[in-house]
């Protein structure tokens, strides 16, 4: 049965769509089907982590939510991209990716206009037996918005990206509580950008007393990892960088 | 007669994976006492590059009198100054890429021990003492979302999906 693995942050820029793409590819290097749904319809990011040419995509996440084709129209292959030398015809490992338009007429008009949440959900369902997935994850808008409500609502797993400073702290604290009364089963913290020096032990024992919840994994502040996100994936050109290691204590989490 | 503290300069090898943009090192694999050095995308090459623009035996490199050749055996190519080479000997400093476009490594001869780059000056050691959530303010936040009707109907549709085992069902 397929799991759906959602990531949030309360807050920006923590690093969901950079840690979303990174365990997506460990997790489908491993010999499984994913698919990754961008449902940051504000502003969509992570297509350009698979390299995904924005001339490639004729219809998004948001053709579907208009009606104007079936789900699986905007979903696109990127297994040679991502994972490399695999054959064709191969069932697996195979990774798709279903981005959200950066037409920014077409932001606008759902931002406005909003759209029925419900067929949002049947998409993420189609996904998974049109495509025969074994794991969905699912990227967001940071914040809590109905998206986020619905996407913790039926996923499997939620994996919170924070950064180590107090206003991340206490958001955090916040989706974390929603997402149990959600009753969400499993639910990982993510620290992201965690400066050099600082007692990284300290850390993780203050954040799982504070949520009750595991810490997976703590990741660096690592200059060099915006330059390879406009260039490939971190795990794939670094593949002993610590870094590296951490994500796939993530993805270990995911597939158990 | 007992081993040298520290292997002679020719013998030890330094290959850095290189940030392509600016040329700094990330990650440095140094060997002492090797006459080959693999290179390549399975796990029991000496220097593993899981990058989908390098081959499973990408390159070795073969120490023949006091130099270094590289060797590229993979489908995928090698190139020094944007070139394909099938061999080359290596010049100390000596850049080469996997692939049209993929990791970048630079070859070297070299005998200085690893330095830290990081300065451990000016980090806010209170930092993780001051994280801290104001319980009250959380509440208040979280009992504001969880009135909405919405809320409510996402908490049944996540009951009920956890009591089915897993699968959503279909929504009408
Ligand atoms: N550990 C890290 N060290 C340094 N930079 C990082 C790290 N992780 C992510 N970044 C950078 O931070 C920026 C935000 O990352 P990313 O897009 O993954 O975050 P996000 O949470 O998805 O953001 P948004 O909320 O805008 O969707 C990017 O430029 C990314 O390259
Ligand atoms: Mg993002």
């Amino acid at each position: 049965m397929a799991k759906i693995i959602s990531t949030h942050s309360f807050r920006g820029g923590t690093g969901k769509s950079n840690t979303t793409a990174n365990v997506a590819v460990l997790v489908a290097r491993a010999g499984h089907r994913v698919g990754v749904i961008d449902t940051d319809i504000q502003s969509p990011g992570i297509h350009v982590i698979f390299q995904l040419a924005e001339s490639r995509v004729e219809r998004a996440l948001n053709d579907y939510l208009w009606g104007k084709c079936s789900i699986d129209k905007a979903a696109y292959d990127v297994t040679e991209a991502s994972i490399g030398d695999v054959d064709p015809d191969a069932d697996r490992p195979r990774l798709f990716l279903i981005p959200s338009s950066i037409d920014v007429g077409e932001i606008g008009r759902i931002l406005k206009k909003g759209y029925d949440v419900g067929k949002l959900n049947d998409g993420f369902q189609r996904l998974v037996t049109d495509l025969r997935l074994d794991y969905l994850f699912i990227d967001t808008h940071p914040g809590v918005n109905e998206e986020t409500l619905l996407s913790i609502a039926i996923s499997d797993k939620l994996l919170l990206v924070m950064r180590p400073d107090s206003q991340d702290f206490q958001g955090t604290a916040v989706t974390a509580e929603l997402a149990r009364r959600l009753e969400i089963p499993e639910m990982y913290l993510v620290i992201n950008k965690v400066p050099p020096g600082m007692d990284t032990a300290q850390l993780r024992e203050r954040v799982e007393a504070t949520y009750q919840a595991e810490v997976v994994a703590i990741l660096p502040m690592n200059y060099e990892i915006a330059r390879v996100a406009s260039s490939g994936i971190f795990v794939n050109r670094y593949p002993e960088h610590p870094m590296t290691l951490a994500l796939k204590q993530v993805a270990d989490r995911v597939m158990s | 007669m007992a081993a040298p503290l520290f292997p002679s300069a020719a013998k030890c090898m330094v290959i850095h994976l290189l940030d392509s943009a600016q040329g700094n090192t990330l990650q440095a694999w140094r060997f002492s006492n090797h006459e080959i050095v693999t290179i390549g995308r399975d796990a029991n090459n000496d220097i593993v590059a899981a990058d989908p623009q390098v081959s499973r035996s990408h390159a070795r490199l073969v120490q023949q009198n006091d130099n270094w050749t590289l060797f590229s055996t993979g489908r995928h190519g090698t190139l020094i100054n944007d070139r394909l080479v099938t061999e080359a000997v290596l010049q100390p400093q000596t850049v080469f890429r996997l692939g049209a476009s993929g990791p970048m490594l630079r070859f070297d001869v070299d005998t200085r021990q690893p330095h830290r780059s990081e300065t451990l000056e000016n980090i806010d050691t209170d930092l993780i003492a001051s994280l801290a959530v104001d319980e009250q303010r959380k509440q208040r936040e979280v009992d504001q979302i969880a009135e909405n009707t919405l809320f409510r109907e996402l908490q049944e549709r996540s009951r009920q999906l956890r009591k089915s085992g897993g699968q959503t069902p279909e929504s009408s």
